[in-house]
C-alpha cells in the first residue's frame, strides 16, 4: 500500500500587509479575478518568496483558524481566488523563479515556481535562457546546458492555454486547456511532479507514479505513526475535457488528484511540467463554410481523416463572425481585430503541425476535406510565419473579448446584467445533438448568442447576450437546462474554466449528492479546517 | 493595366532592441517583414487590377537572396509576379542609388503605375519613391490615401496633407506612393499560399537591367550613414499647476519670456 507521508518542514516568517489602507490602494486588485468577483477587504496579505515561506503563511493562518485563497495570475473566470469569505490572500507572485530543466526517459521537462508566468515560461525556452537555474541538479545543469547548446533542438508546453498571463501554479490548479488540447490533451497529463504545502503547512513533494491510490483510497501517514485514508467516491467520469470537481479514478496516480483541485485541497511551491518538440513548422487555417451543418460535417471528416493530425479544430459561428465585423467597424482604424474578408457563413479553424515538408504535403488532403464540404482554398486564411500566426491568434480571441466589451456597454445601462457564457463538452458522438440542443433554446428563448471554441473536442462556448434582466433569467434557466441534458449525454458541465464559486450549481447537475458529498470528504481529508479557498468548487 | 510594386524587406521593428552600449540595432534573432508601409501598396494595387479587371501586378525589391521570402508573401496576397534585383554591386546603396537601381530595373518594363510604401519603417528617409520617379521623368504623387478613377491615360487621387486632402489628377503613368489609410490589407488564402511557394521568382542582376556599375551601389551612393543612434531621453518638462486657466497662461507667458521665446 502505497502511503503518503508529508513532512513538517522549517516555515520561514513571511512577508505579509494587514494594513488596510495600504491593502485597499497598493493590492486592490488582488481582492478580485477577472470573473470580475471581488471581496470589499481581507485582513492580510502574504508575500511568500519561497517554499518555506509559503508554509509559514499557510501555518499562521492555521493558527489563527483563518481561511485564505491562494492568488496567482488570476485569469480565472469562475472566481475561485477571488478572496469571498475568506480572511486572508496567499498571494503566489513571489515565487516567480524557473527552478530547473532536465531530461530523463520520458523527454524534457521543466521545474518552476507557481508564479512564473506562461509567457515568461515560453519566452525563456525560445531565447533558452536557461543558464541560472538555482533549484537544479548538477545533471539538470548539463541537461539545460547542452539544450541551450542545441540550435536544432525547440521546445514548448504545448497545452496552449489562452491566457499567456496565467501562472503555472494556477494552470495545475485548474488543469488549464486551450485550442491544442485536441491534439496534446489537458495540462493533467503533462504534470510530471508537485511540491504540494498544505493547509498545515506540511509540504510533500511527489512525481507521477510514486504514490497511487488503492482502489479508491490513499492512506496518509501521520507523524505519530497512525493513518489516515482518504476514501474517493465512485464516480464515473465524463469521457471528455473535464474539470468539472475533482478528477477521481480507481487506482489513480496522487497528482491527477491535486491538478484540478482548485486551489482547495494544497498550494503548489513548485511544478514540474512536461515539455515535447515544438514543431519546425505551423500551419493554421481558417476555412469558411456555407454554414453550421457544413462545419458539423467539416470537423466530423477531419477527426476521422488519417492523412493528417491536426493540433486543433476550433469553431466560429456565423454570429460570431458577425460580432467581430460589427466591433471593427465600431472600434474603427484603432481596432486590433484583423479585416474579415466579406465572409458570409461560418469558419472552422484548423492547424496542422511538422516539419516543413509535412505542413506543405498536408495541403493536398487539406484541399480534399475542404472540398467536400463545398469549400475551397480561396475561402481561407491561411498563417505559417509567426506574426501571422499571433494575428490569427489575436482574431479567435477577439470574439470573448467583443462579447465582453457589448455586454459591459449593456451593464453599464442596466445593473446586474452579465452574459451566460457555457463551458460544456460532450463526448464525439453526441456532437450534432448538442448543437441541436442549443440552436433550439437559442431560437425558442429568442436570444442572442455567439458560439465559438473547441468543437474538435465537441466543447463549444455558447456565449448568451441578454438585452435585459428578463433575458438574462431566460438565459440561466436554458443554461441549466443544457447542463441537465449535457450530463444525460455522457458530458461535462465545466470542460476547462472549472467550477470556481461561479458554477457550483452547475457541478450539483454533474453529480448526485452522494457523490459531492464524497467529493467533500476528501477535501475535508487534506483540509480538515476548510481552510483554503472557502466556498470554491464543492 | 500593369502596376509595378516596389518593396523592402526590413526588421521588424516590434522586435528591434537596441544595444545599450553600442546604440546600435540588435538584428539577431529578429523576423524580416516586408516594410508594412509596402503593405498597403501592393493591396491596392492588386485591388486596382481586380477594379479594372484586367493587367499584371509585380512586385520587385533589391536586396539579398533571402528577400525572396518576402516577395513570396507578396505573391501570396494577389500578385502575379515577383522580382528580385541581386547583385553585390548593388550592396551598400544609399536611396540615391537605391531609386536609380530600381528606375533602371523598371525602364526593362511594361507598366502604367509604379506604387510603393510612403516610407521604409528602418531608415525613414521617405525618399526612395520620389527618386524613382525623378530617375524616370515621371509624375509622381506622395502620401496618396485614396485612388478615385485610374485609367492607363489619367488617375485621380487624394493625397493626404497635414492639413487636409488634395485632390490630384495626374497623367499616366506615374509613381504613386501610399499612406496605411488607404486600405487594409487582406490576409492571404491558403491557395495564395501554395501558389506563391511554388512561384518562381525572376532574379536580376545589374548586367540583366544593364546598369553603370559606377552609379549603383556604394560607388553609386553620394551620401554614407556614419553613425545611428537613439535620441535623448526627453526630460519630464514641468507642468504649470494653478487654480484657474487665466493664471496658468500668465505664468506660461512669464516663463516663455524668461525664456526669450515670447
Amino acid at each position: 500500500m502505497n502511503k503518503i507521508a508529508p513532512i513538517p518542514v522549517e516555515s520561514e516568517n513571511c512577508a505579509c500587509v494587514r494594513d488596510q489602507a495600504e491593502i485597499a490602494e497598493k493590492y486592490r486588485e488582488l481582492l478580485g479575478d477577472e470573473s470580475r468577483l471581488r471581496a470589499e477587504a481581507v485582513s492580510r496579505i502574504y508575500f511568500p518568496e519561497n517554499a518555506a515561506q509559503l508554509s509559514g503563511a499557510l501555518q499562521e493562518l492555521a493558527g489563527l483558524g483563518e481561511k485564505c485563497v491562494l492568488s496567482a495570475g488570476r485569469t480565472g473566470i469562475t472566481g475561485s481566488v477571488a478572496p469571498i469569505d475568506a480572511d486572508a490572500i496567499v498571494s503566489l507572485g513571489g515565487l516567480n523563479r524557473l527552478l530547473a530543466f532536465g531530461r530523463d526517459e520520458n523527454g524534457y521537462y521543466v521545474r518552476a515556481e507557481p508564479g512564473v508566468s506562461l509567457a515568461d515560461l515560453a519566452e525563456k525556452l525560445a531565447c533558452k535562457e536557461l543558464d541560472n537555474l538555482p533549484g537544479a541538479s548538477a545533471e539538470e545543469q548539463a541537461a539545460a546546458r547542452e539544450f541551450m547548446a542545441d540550435e536544432e533542438l525547440s521546445l514548448w508546453f504545448p497545452v496552449d492555454p489562452t491566457e499567456m498571463t496565467a501562472h503555472v501554479g494556477g494552470v495545475v490548479a485548474n488543469n488549464a486547456s486551450g485550442a491544442r488540447t485536441y491534439r496534446y490533451g489537458s495540462t493533467r497529463k503533462w504534470v510530471r511532479g508537485l511540491r504540494a504545502v498544505f493547509a498545515d503547512g506540511r509540504e510533500l513533494f511527489v512525481r507521477r507514479g510514486e504514490v497511487k491510490a488503492e482502489g479508491l483510497s490513499f492512506v496518509f501517514k501521520n507523524a505519530d505513526g497512525s493513518q489516515t485514508p482518504c476514501d474517493m467516491p465512485a464516480v464515473v467520469m465524463p469521457d471528455t475535457k473535464c474539470t468539472a470537481g475533482y478528477h477521481i479514478a480507481r487506482d489513480m496516480d496522487l497528482i491527477d488528484l491535486l491538478v484540478g483541485s482548485e486551489g482547495t485541497l494544497c498550494a503548489f511551491a513548485e511544478v514540474e511540467l512536461l515539455l515535447t518538440r515544438k514543431p519546425e513548422s505551423i500551419l493554421g487555417v481558417l476555412a469558411v463554410v456555407d454554414d453550421e451543418e457544413k462545419a458539423l460535417a467539416l470537423v466530423e471528416n477531419a477527426r476521422t481523416r488519417e492523412a493528417i493530425e491536426f493540433e486543433a479544430i476550433e469553431y466560429f459561428d456565423h454570429d460570431a463572425l458577425s460580432l467581430l465585423k460589427q466591433k471593427k467597424e465600431e472600434d474603427g482604424s484603432g481596432s486590433h481585430i484583423p479585416e474579415i474578408p466579406s465572409w458570409d457563413g461560418a469558419a472552422v479553424y484548423l492547424e496542422i503541425a511538422g516539419t516543413e515538408d509535412e505542413t506543405e504535403e498536408a495541403c493536398v488532403p487539406l484541399e480534399e476535406l475542404l472540398d467536400s464540404v463545398g469549400s475551397s482554398l480561396d475561402d481561407t486564411w491561411a498563417a505559417m510565419e509567426e506574426g501571422e500566426l499571433e494575428q490569427q491568434k489575436l482574431f479567435r480571441h477577439s470574439v470573448p473579448e467583443a462579447v465582453n466589451s457589448i455586454i459591459g456597454q449593456r451593464a453599464a445601462k442596466i445593473p446586474g446584467l452579465h452574459k451566460i457564457g457555457t463551458d460544456m463538452a460532450v463526448p464525439d458522438a453526441a456532437l450534432r445533438e448538442v448543437f441541436a440542443l442549443y440552436r433550439r433554446g437559442l431560437a425558442e428563448a429568442g436570444l442572442q448568442s455567439v458560439v465559438f471554441g473547441h468543437i474538435g473536442n465537441n466543447h463549444v462556448h455558447v456565449n448568451i447576450l441578454p438585452a435585459d434582466l428578463s433575458q438574462l433569467a431566460k438565459a440561466k434557466e436554458l443554461y441549466v437546462n443544457w447542463a441537465k441534458e449535457v450530463v444525460r449525454l455522457g458530458g461535462a458541465v465545466a470542460a476547462e474554466h472549472g467550477i470556481g464559486r461561479l458554477k457550483k450549481a452547475m457541478l450539483e447537475r454533474q453529480y448526485p449528492l452522494e457523490i459531492l458529498d464524497g467529493m467533500r470528504g476528501i477535501r475535508k481529508v487534506f483540509d480538515p479546517a476548510g481552510m483554503l479557498a472557502p466556498g470554491v468548487l464543492v | 493595366m500593369n502596376i509595378l510594386v516596389c518593396i523592402k524587406q526590413v526588421p521588424d521593428t516590434t522586435e528591434v532592441r537596441i544595444n545599450p552600449e553600442t546604440n546600435t540595432l540588435i538584428r539577431d534573432g529578429v523576423d524580416s517583414i516586408i516594410n508594412p508601409f509596402d503593405t498597403y501598396a501592393i493591396e491596392e494595387a492588386v485591388r486596382i487590377r481586380e477594379r479594372v479587371g484586367a493587367g499584371k501586378v509585380t512586385v520587385i525589391s533589391m536586396g539579398p537572396p533571402q528577400v525572396e521570402s518576402a516577395l513570396r508573401e507578396a505573391l501570396s496576397v494577389g500578385v502575379d509576379e515577383a522580382i528580385l534585383l541581386s547583385d553585390r554591386a548593388f550592396a551598400g546603396a544609399d536611396t540615391w542609388a537605391t531609386s536609380l537601381t530600381l528606375a533602371t530595373a523598371l525602364k526593362t518594363l511594361e507598366f502604367d503605375l509604379v506604387l510603393c510604401g510612403k516610407q521604409a519603417i528602418d531608415g525613414d528617409t521617405a525618399q526612395v519613391g520620389p527618386g524613382i520617379a525623378c530617375h524616370l521623368d515621371l509624375p509622381q504623387v506622395c502620401y496618396v490615401s485614396k485612388v478615385r478613377e485610374i485609367s492607363k491615360e489619367k488617375a485621380v487621387v487624394e493625397r493626404m496633407m497635414e492639413d487636409g486632402t488634395e485632390v490630384v489628377e495626374v497623367q499616366m503613368p506615374a509613381v504613386f506612393t501610399v499612406v496605411k489609410d488607404i486600405n487594409e490589407p487582406r490576409l492571404p488564402s491558403l491557395k495564395g499560399k501554395m501558389k506563391a511557394k511554388k512561384a518562381e521568382i525572376k532574379t536580376l542582376s545589374a548586367a540583366d537591367i544593364k546598369a553603370n556599375v559606377e552609379e549603383i551601389g556604394l560607388k553609386g551612393s553620394p551620401t554614407s550613414v556614419n553613425k545611428i543612434f537613439s535620441p535623448p531621453r526627453r526630460s519630464g518638462g514641468e507642468m504649470l499647476e494653478y487654480e484657474t486657466a487665466p493664471e496658468v497662461a500668465k505664468n506660461l507667458v512669464g516663463k516663455l519670456k524668461e525664456m526669450q521665446l515670447f
